[in-house]
């Protein structure tokens, strides 16, 4: 995978980073669709930014199943940070608010 | 409001199996898990999420997963190991099929491979069971052998301990944790079925303890029973016991006739116990044991006879026990002053040395087997060399294939794949073949093996053989694939789908690597040929030394006399001279005659002798020599009977022996050149076991010169004593004799039944023992050197047809891609010699660099066989000249065939070639 995140992209990556580990969680968080979320898990995975594994636990003690957790790789760290620099540089486009003419409806 | 959350989750449940069908098959599990573990823990949250809004999201995901193709969590490497497994299990069967299509080039390469590997893993068995694997006894590093050099005496030699060097040690070194001593022998014993000659092996009671040897009944010697006066009692050994007297559990405490002295026998030993020595035919050990019985209080005499283990206390290094025992040695002169003078220090040069037990025990073994090791090895670097040229040949073929695979996006592993799997199918096949090799070749070159070749009863293909195989062979199937998929990948960029295959560097490239490796095929080739023929040269060397002895026709045989009928040298000869009469009528026999030592027996030994002629003591201490010369008593008729001549003056004649007060001797050449070099011999006075004060013997002749060991050595100087001493001057106690019969005979031994009978008619308690062939006897003394011949040429044969095999690859590969060339210039007029000649220069030139390679990696290789070579340098310029001729010769057939096929491309087919 291309390491420029796309900014959906580096905002699952930086939930994930402050420790939101479940897909819905995520979904919470970002208030992004699961349709959008569940993809991009894929992606950053497949692309080693995140790995994910399951729940260490015994589903039949504990009353409850196991649920899927990810986690942020070093590369997926670095990627992020990268992520936000570049975010930080285009920042300057909202500076002054919704400003500018809009073309006529 | 539940039921509707329950429905909604329920649903959303549904939907979530339904996406999975759009996932990829193996991830639908986990799939399937993780979407439902999320849906169920959101309907537990206060605000959770629509189920029925999330789960639209799920269909995505699938999509997402299928284009992906991607498998979800842990246990997804284990599945994507699974599916690599199958994609290596698929490659390895397209390549097997492949394989299968080219039949001729499979067998060839799965032949030479299993020999390489099958050679190697047979000699690695070797070396691991007779070097590398540990002795048996516990804590085996700690374990030293003691000796005494006497470089300016006995250059070479080593001596055992002395009982004063024994008692001192034991009392004053504090290095050694334990000494033990012992001393091989063979006795007369009356066993359940008749009389019979063993092997003994008489100890000090703390050798049992050093060694780890241990009873399976009875009790074992301790150090009550090895004191003088103590009841004598013995051991025996598992397989004498079994064989001797048929296991019976009631022999313990059953007294045994040996030598024809009464011992108790107390106990029987473990299976498989073993004295640590090189020298004698280990498939058994001693089949009794009995005590030394030394005595503490002396007298001493510098008789060194003992041999000596010792256990080096624990963090005390070998070094520290020699300096501590050379200290202790060089006070004996005021402990022993009748055993040891100064001058043994001043003159001989005699010190103690500690040597590791297990060095001691492989000995020069172990270069040996190296050497061979390094030989097969040379021969599978040989024919993977090969493996890898017909693999280089096989790749230009599948160029396209390959390409096509590039094409279609195969990553650099799926490219590489298909000719590791290739080379892995072919390695192991060679392997499994090689495995076949290997328990066939093991017992034959155990069966080969001189019977001095230590350690060799533990030697068998077994379990770590099999594994070291196998891993050899997965090896070679990983290592002959680096070269060509490296090649494969620098070459890639060069390969498109549509190639006329005719011009590329990368082709070029090709080529050199290729020859490349028929250089190195050559060189190492060369190196083994050169090996090889070095051995050959010396066993040349070693045959055309005169032994001394004529040995056609002639048998030998052990005799030995024990019992109250044979008190004194006078009984013994009244037996040997019925003997001697009764074996001369026996139809066949020519001559026949007893001497105590059987020359390339070993054991001549070195015994002082006293001079008459003082001027002969002041000559050797001024060449630092001893009188020490190789004692052994003869009767008449022994010169005539093994072929040694008499030079000057006579042999010994029967009235020598029955008027011994006659008091002549007979001494080898070798003996009358150092005692007294320029001068004759016949008329000297001698006395032997150093009676300077006489009587003395006259010498009435002069001998030719035989050797004690074998024809490597110098010749051995001899005195030959009459088996009867001169009266009142105490004899020479020698109770067995070598027998040894001249026949007229084809098959010489056939004559041993009636020497047996005869024997058995003047004493049937006496046992004949050990017949053999004279031959045999001087062909086993080389056996080290000609064993090792045999291998090495075998690994040079193989290494020549080896190299003629890559070198024709090469050439023919070629020829055939320069086809249109050739053709072409046929076409314009080039003569068919001339192609010829230019194909066959092409091959030469790569001869010629092997060649040269070959005799500069020689110069170093054959330095490490010093030791077994004779007569010739390591350097020998002929062996080289000749074995790079040998190699050119071959190498010019290999090319000159594929030559000659080019001479004789027809234009007009060469040009529609492709």
């Amino acid at each position: 995978m291309d390491q420029t995140l796309s900014y959906t992209a580096a905002l699952v990556l930086q939930s994930i980073a402050k420790g939101h580990q479940y897909g819905f969680e995520i979904m919470r968080v970002t208030d992004l669709a699961s349709g959008t979320v569940y993809p991009l898990l894929r992606r950053l995975e497949r692309a080693r930014l995140v790995t994910s594994r399951w729940e260490d636990l015994d589903p039949v003690e504990e009353g409850r199943p196991r649920r899927r957790t990810y986690e942020i790789t070093r590369s997926g760290q670095q990627a992020l940070a990268a992520a936000v620099e570049r975010l930080a540089n285009q920042r300057h486009l909202f500076e002054s608010g919704v400003s500018g003419k809009a073309a006529k409806a | 409001m539940t039921w509707v959350r329950m429905w909604q989750g329920r649903l959303a449940g549904w939907a979530v199996r339904l996406a999975a069908w759009l996932a990829p098959a193996p991830a639908r599990p986990r799939f399937v898990a993780e979407w439902s573990a999320e849906l169920w823990h959101e309907a537990r949250l206060e605000d959770g999420l629509s189920p029925i809004g999330s789960v639209i999201g799920a269909f995505n995901d699938a999509l997402e997963l299928r284009r992906l193709n991607l498998r979800l969590g842990p246990g997804a490497r284990r599945r994507s190991f699974m599916e690599g497994v199958s994609a290596w299990v698929r490659d390895a069967k397209l390549a097997m099929r492949s394989l299968v299509k080219s039949p001729m080039y499979t067998l060839v390469a799965t032949l030479t491979l299993a020999l390489g590997i099958g050679g190697t893993a047979s000699v690695y068995t070797l070396l691991d069971r007779v070097v590398l694997d540990p002795l048996p006894y516990p804590d085996a590093h700690t374990l030293v052998r003691l000796t005494n050099l006497v470089p300016r005496v006995d250059p070479g030699a080593v001596w055992h301990l002395s009982e004063a060097q024994y008692f001192y040690f034991t009392e004053h070194a504090r290095t050694l944790e334990s000494l033990g001593v012992f001393t091989l022998g063979g006795v007369n014993i009356e066993t359940p079925s008749g009389a019979r000659r063993a092997q003994v092996a008489n100890v000090s009671a703390g050798l049992l303890p050093l060694l780890g040897v241990r009873v399976q009944r009875g009790r074992s010697i301790d150090s009550s029973d090895d004191q003088v006066g103590a009841p004598n009692v013995a051991l025996l050994s598992d397989g004498f016991w079994r064989r001797e007297f048929g296991a019976d559990p009631a022999i313990l405490g059953r007294t045994i006739s040996v030598n024809a002295t009464p011992v108790e026998v107390i106990g029987v030993l473990d299976p498989g116990v073993m004295l640590p020595q090189p020298g004698i035919a280990i498939d058994e050990g001693p089949e009794l044991w009995m005590t030394l019985k030394l005595d503490p209080a002396g007298p001493f005499y510098s008789h060194h006879y003992l041999s000596a283990v010792a256990r080096v206390g624990p963090g005390i290094e070998p070094e520290q026990v020699t300096t501590e025992v050379a200290q202790l040695t060089q006070r004996f002169p005021n402990v022993f002053p009748q055993a040891y003078g100064q001058n043994w220090f001043d003159q001989y040069g005699f010190r103690t040395i500690t040597t590791p037990l297990k060095a001691y025990v492989v000995q020069d073994v172990a270069s040996a087997i190296w050497i061979l090791m390094g030989a097969v090895a040379l021969i599978l670097v040989i024919a993977g060399a090969n493996v890898v040229n017909l693999f280089l040949v096989r790749m230009e073929a599948r160029r396209k294939e390959l390409a096509v695979r590039a094409a279609l996006g195969a990553g650099t592993g799926a490219l590489a794949r298909p000719i590791v799997a290739e080379s892995l199918v072919l390695c192991l096949t060679g392997g499994a073949l090689g495995l076949l090799l290997g328990f066939w070749a093991v017992p034959t070159l155990v069966a080969l093996a001189p019977d001095t070749l230590p350690r060799l009863e533990t030697v068998g293909f077994r379990t770590g053989s099999v594994l070291f195989t196998a891993g050899l062979s997965l090896a070679s199937g990983l290592f002959l694939s680096v070269l060509p998929v490296l090649q494969y990948l620098r070459a890639r960029d060069h390969l498109r789908v549509v190639d006329d295959g005719r011009s590329s560097t990368a082709g070029r490239d090709r080529q050199r690597l290729r020859a490349a490796l028929v250089v190195s095929q050559v060189a190492l080739a060369l190196t083994l040929v050169i090996g090889a023929g070095l051995l050959l040269a010396s066993l040349n060397k070693l045959h055309a030394v005169d032994p001394g002895v004529r040995p056609d026709g002639v048998v030998t045989m052990r005799l030995h006399l024990a019992g109250e009928r044979y008190q004194g040298t006078t009984d013994f000869w009244r037996f040997y001279s019925r003997v001697l009469d009764g074996l001369r009528d026996v139809p066949g026999v020519q001559d026949v005659g007893l001497s105590s030592t059987l020359p390339f027996g070993g054991g001549y030994g070195c015994t002082v002798q006293g001079f008459e002629d003082r001027a002969v003591y002041d000559r050797l201490d001024d060449a630092g020599l001893t009188t020490c010369a190789g004692q052994a008593p003869t009767t008449p008729g022994y010169f005539e009977a093994i072929g040694i001549p008499i030079l000057r003056g006579r042999g010994l004649v029967k009235a020598d022996l029955d008027d011994p007060s006659r008091g002549v001797v007979v001494v080898s050449q070798a003996f009358a050149d150092r005692f007294w070099p320029g001068e004759d011999a016949i008329g000297k006075g001698v006395a032997p076991s150093g009676r300077t004060a006489g009587p003395f013997y006259r010498v009435v002749g002069v001998a030719g010169d035989v050797f004690s060991g074998s024809v490597t050595e110098e010749p051995a100087p001899a005195i030959y004593y009459p088996i009867v001493p001169i009266p009142e001057s105490g004899g020479i106690w020698q109770s067995g004799m070598q027998l040894f019969v001249r026949t007229g005979l084809d098959a010489p031994e056939s004559i041993v039944p009636s020497v047996r009978d005869a024997v058995a008619q003047i004493d049937p308690s006496i046992p004949i023992s050990d017949a053999r062939e004279m031959q045999a006897v001087i062909d086993e003394s080389l056996s080290r050197f000609s064993f090792m011949a045999v291998l090495l040429q075998l690994a040079a044969g193989t290494a020549l047809l080896l190299a003629a095999v890559g070198l024709y690859g090469v050439i023919s590969y070629l020829v055939s891609r320069r086809t249109r060339e050739i053709g072409m210039r046929i076409a314009i007029g080039a003569r068919p010699a001339q192609v010829e000649r230019q194909v066959v220069l092409k091959s030469m030139s790569l001869l010629a660099i092997g060649l040269v390679l070959g005799v500069i990696m020689s110069l170093g290789a054959t330095r490490a066989m010093g030791n077994l070579l004779f007569g010739v340098e390591p350097t020998h310029p002929l062996t080289f000249v000749v074995a790079a001729g040998l190699l050119s010769a071959v190498a010019f057939v290999a090319s000159w065939l594929p030559a000659r096929r080019a001479a004789r491309i027809d234009p007009l087919n060469a040009l529609r070639v492709e």
